[in-house]
């Protein structure tokens, strides 16, 4: 194609520069873009924001006047205290490092386990010839859909006949089991994707070579399924973490309930203590915002890859 | 697919996953359909008791008629707004840094984004007219800031620049005086001691001139009639106001009762002495009545409570009294002292409640939509758009004639999800208001059934099937996409 007789008309909001030098037209064309973004940008990490800087205020100064007005002076370190840190995570009437502890306890057995059963079930979905291959598959991930409500009663009544609820010995058993299998339909889901997609050659040139499926499965498919199986032990940890749900049906209060059953308690007996309420809630947002922070970009590819789970 | 292996091995792979599956998923849906035939132990059938509760209980009907708002404000709410910002952010070369910010609620509980939201809606009681108490809560104070609040100094520099001169000692001395009196009262019924109240009154003039000034005192300090130190001062107003020009006595009143109750109480105990002199009655009648008197005389002022006693002289009189206060010009203070815009009780107030939920539920879930329609974004030849723009169109019309339908499927895909979502919404209703104030859900009902209180496990079950009877339209959706997506691979 040759020189058109007509220019293409810049568009305000378009990203292609238009030749060297700063242009100030696009600039100022392009302000109310800034504006609405960063609008919306400021309002989302407002909240969140207030709650950080009022977790180091003290009773009176939250008390006395909006979090805010710490941004006249926020490099005065005098005004901030960590108290209130050391009341929620200290104190035995609020204990969030025991809620902490607790949510380790569950969460991390309950996303590696939901994970290795989904990879050899995605696996056998991928690379093995069985009759009803494909309505297995159906019935499974439709349960994706399933309301977890349609489930407790039932499961509740099995969990207390077997005399895992409320086992000492065990008691994260029946947290456990429910999350491995709430979570296996969506990582059943991801993974046989993901695996599918692997090349074909690769897995027939192993079966020539005599290679067994379980072989086939530990040497070849987990290994290369590596990016999506990070994808989903985040989405997975996050899910299991954040749960309130299905935490309070299965574990309940008393000394063993994760930290969002313990906030959530706190919200009702705390009230109006916002210098523990604001601290206990950071104690239960530190790690997944972290994990959130360092691992995103799995994050994303987890959720792009299925988006569909609840 | 060949291999050595005998035909059991899928059996072995898959078998951990399907027995789970089916243990956990499967066979309690089917038990929970049984189950919500049954009564509330699971003992007898009931026939469609629990469905007819289900479908037609005031809770019930009030969680559908929440889920239905939910489900629109909610849908459009993060589907538009993660559009919006999904576009947005394509265009600048801060998308990662904007995205992320957004995108962050994602990985926060709903239990700690109810915390945060409930500071947000955090409402202090406005405390008396003259001097409000400070809100906390982003929203209220935002609220309250649009029409700052004048303090009891701007007041009486109002009315000095009137011409009508409130000499701030006299308010100071007045303040002084009634609280002076409460400390020693409470020294004497042993609630302060002798030393903490020397230190107060040592204190008090400092702190009631900070008052006047408009800083509240500290609150762990005792004092013992902080209540009345405005209406002591706009006694001493009222004083020195004898002379200022007519306003409208029950306006006034409704927002400075004390002035209007101070009056009452005055006529009133002057006609009790007379009626003490004319022995119509006892000492003992009058000093009774005159205890209650004031509380007495600020709830009819307030809300027209109607005292419950014998023996008031002039109560007939008391609307005359009230209506008659524009003499003493309360007004005056009143006008200078505009109280601003009132807060808003965000979570109690019936209408703005639900939609102040609805608000926490889009701040999690509009990162999610813009994330999912971001990555469709970037898969938009970008030939197409340029295309657009060489023909002339201009930003919007590329937006709406090209960069929606070519987003369409994503939209759909986006769009059944958050429905699915929003049907089963829980967490945020339940940490936030746990379904009172006309905030109830279909899944916290369901919650509250099995586990609040009365272990109703037959309506737990047929609220459950009710909600997965709302999804089912979007399950048949999901699967037909998804034989499409396959028939593609």
């Amino acid at each position: 194609m040759t020189t058109t007789a007509v220019t293409p008309k810049k568009s305000p909001l378009s990203t292609t520069a238009q030749g060297p030098g700063f242009n100030w037209r696009r600039f100022f064309l392009r302000i109310p873009l800034h504006f609405s973004l960063l609008l919306l940008v400021i309002a989302w990490i407002l909240p969140t924001v207030g709650l950080l800087i009022s977790s180091f205020r003290t009773r009176e100064d939250i008390m006395s006047d909006g979090w805010w007005t710490v941004l006249e002076n926020p490099l005065d370190f005098t005004q901030y205290t960590l108290e209130n840190y050391d009341s929620v995570i200290n104190n035995p009437n609020y204990d969030m490092a025991r809620a902490f502890r607790n949510s380790l306890f569950i969460a991390i057995p309950a996303t590696f386990f939901p994970l290795f059963f989904a990879a050899s079930a995605a696996y056998a979905f991928s690379w093995m010839e069985f009759p009803g291959r494909n309505t297995v598959f159906l019935v499974l991930v439709g349960m994706l859909v399933v309301p977890l409500q349609l489930t407790f009663i039932p499961v509740l009544r099995l969990f207390n006949d077997l005399g895992i609820t409320n086992n000492d010995y065990l008691p994260y058993l029946s947290i456990w089991i429910a999350h491995t299998g709430y979570g296996l339909p969506y990582a059943i889901y991801l993974l046989r994707n993901y695996m599918g997609s692997l090349p074909r050659e690769i897995f027939e040139s192993a079966f020539l070579d005599g290679c067994s499926h379980w072989t086939a499965f530990l040497r070849l498919a987990l290994p290369l399924s590596i990016p999506a199986i990070a994808s989903l032990v985040i989405f997975q940890f996050l899910w299991v973490w954040n749960d309130l749900l299905v935490a309070l049906i299965y574990v309940g209060g008393g000394k063993y309930a994760p930290l969002t059953y313990a906030l959530s308690g706190l919200v009702n007996s705390l009230g109006q203590d916002w210098h523990l309420l604001t601290a206990a809630a950071f104690v239960s947002m530190a790690l997944p915002l972290v994990v959130f922070l360092a691992l995103q970009r799995y994050f994303v590819r987890g959720i792009l890859a299925g988006s569909v789970k609840g | 697919m060949r291999s050595q292996e005998s035909r059991w091995t899928p059996a072995l792979f898959l078998g951990p996953a399907v027995f789970l599956l089916f243990m956990l998923m499967v066979y309690p849906s089917l038990d929970t359909i049984r189950l919500s035939f049954m009564d509330r132990l699971a003992e007898n059938y009931v026939g469609l008791d629990n469905y007819e509760y289900a479908l037609t209980s005031t809770r019930m009907k009030e969680a559908f008629r929440n889920n239905l708002l939910w489900l629109f404000v909610f849908t459009i709410g993060t589907v538009v707004l993660g559009l919006l910002i999904a576009t947005l952010a394509d265009r600048v070369r801060y998308e990662s840094f904007a995205k992320a910010i957004i995108f962050m609620p994602m990985a926060i509980s709903f239990v700690g984004a109810g915390v945060i939201w409930k500071f947000v809606y955090d409402l202090k009681p406005t405390g008396n007219p003259l001097q409000p108490n400070p809100q906390i809560g982003v929203l209220n104070a935002i609220l309250v800031s649009i029409d700052p609040d004048d303090t009891l100094g701007d007041a009486i520099a109002w009315l000095r620049d009137e011409g009508a001169p409130v000499e701030r000692g006299d308010v100071l001395d007045a303040i002084v005086a009634v609280e002076t009196e409460a400390i020693q009262e409470a020294v004497a019924e042993g609630d302060l001691t002798q030393e903490r109240a020397g230190e107060l009154l040592d204190k008090l003039p400092d702190r009631a001139r900070k008052y006047v000034e408009g800083e509240l005192p500290p609150r762990e300090e005792e004092w013992q009639a902080l209540g009345q130190w405005p209406r002591v001062s706009i006694d001493a107003i009222n004083q020195a106001l004898a002379t200022m020009p007519e306003g409208s006595g029950r306006a006034i009143c409704n927002a400075i009762p004390y002035a209007c109750a101070l009056r009452i109480e005055r006529i009133e105990e002057d006609a009790i002495d007379d009626a003490v002199d004319a022995g119509t009655l006892t000492p003992e009648q009058a000093s009774d009545l005159e205890d209650d008197l004031r509380s007495m005389a600020l709830a009819y002022v307030k809300d027209g409570t109607r005292p419950g006693v014998e023996g008031l002289q002039t109560f007939d009189q008391w609307d005359e009294i009230i209506a008659g206060v524009n003499e003493i010009n309360v007004r005056a203070v009143n006008s200078s002292l505009d109280t601003g815009v009132e807060p808003v009780d965000w979570i109690r107030r019936s209408g703005i409640n639900n939609l102040a939920l609805i608000t926490v539920g889009v701040w999690i879930w509009t990162g999610f939509c813009m994330v999912v329609l971001s990555a469709a974004l970037k898969g938009i030849p970008a030939e197409l758009l340029e295309a657009a723009r060489v023909d002339g169109a201009n930003e919007f019309q590329v937006f709406f004639q090209v960069i929606i339908p070519q987003l369409m499927p994503t939209l759909t895909v986006v769009t059944t999800t958050m429905v699915i979502t929003v049907l089963k919404v829980f967490d945020i209703v339940y940490v936030m208001t746990a379904g009172n104030f006309g905030t109830e859900v279909i899944a916290n009902r369901m919650y509250l059934e099995m586990y609040g209180g009365n272990r109703e496990f037959g309506r737990a079950s047929a609220i459950a099937v009710v909600l997965m009877l709302a999804i089912v339209p979007m399950l048949v959706y999901n699967v037909i996409q998804f034989r499409r997506q396959e028939a593609r691979r």
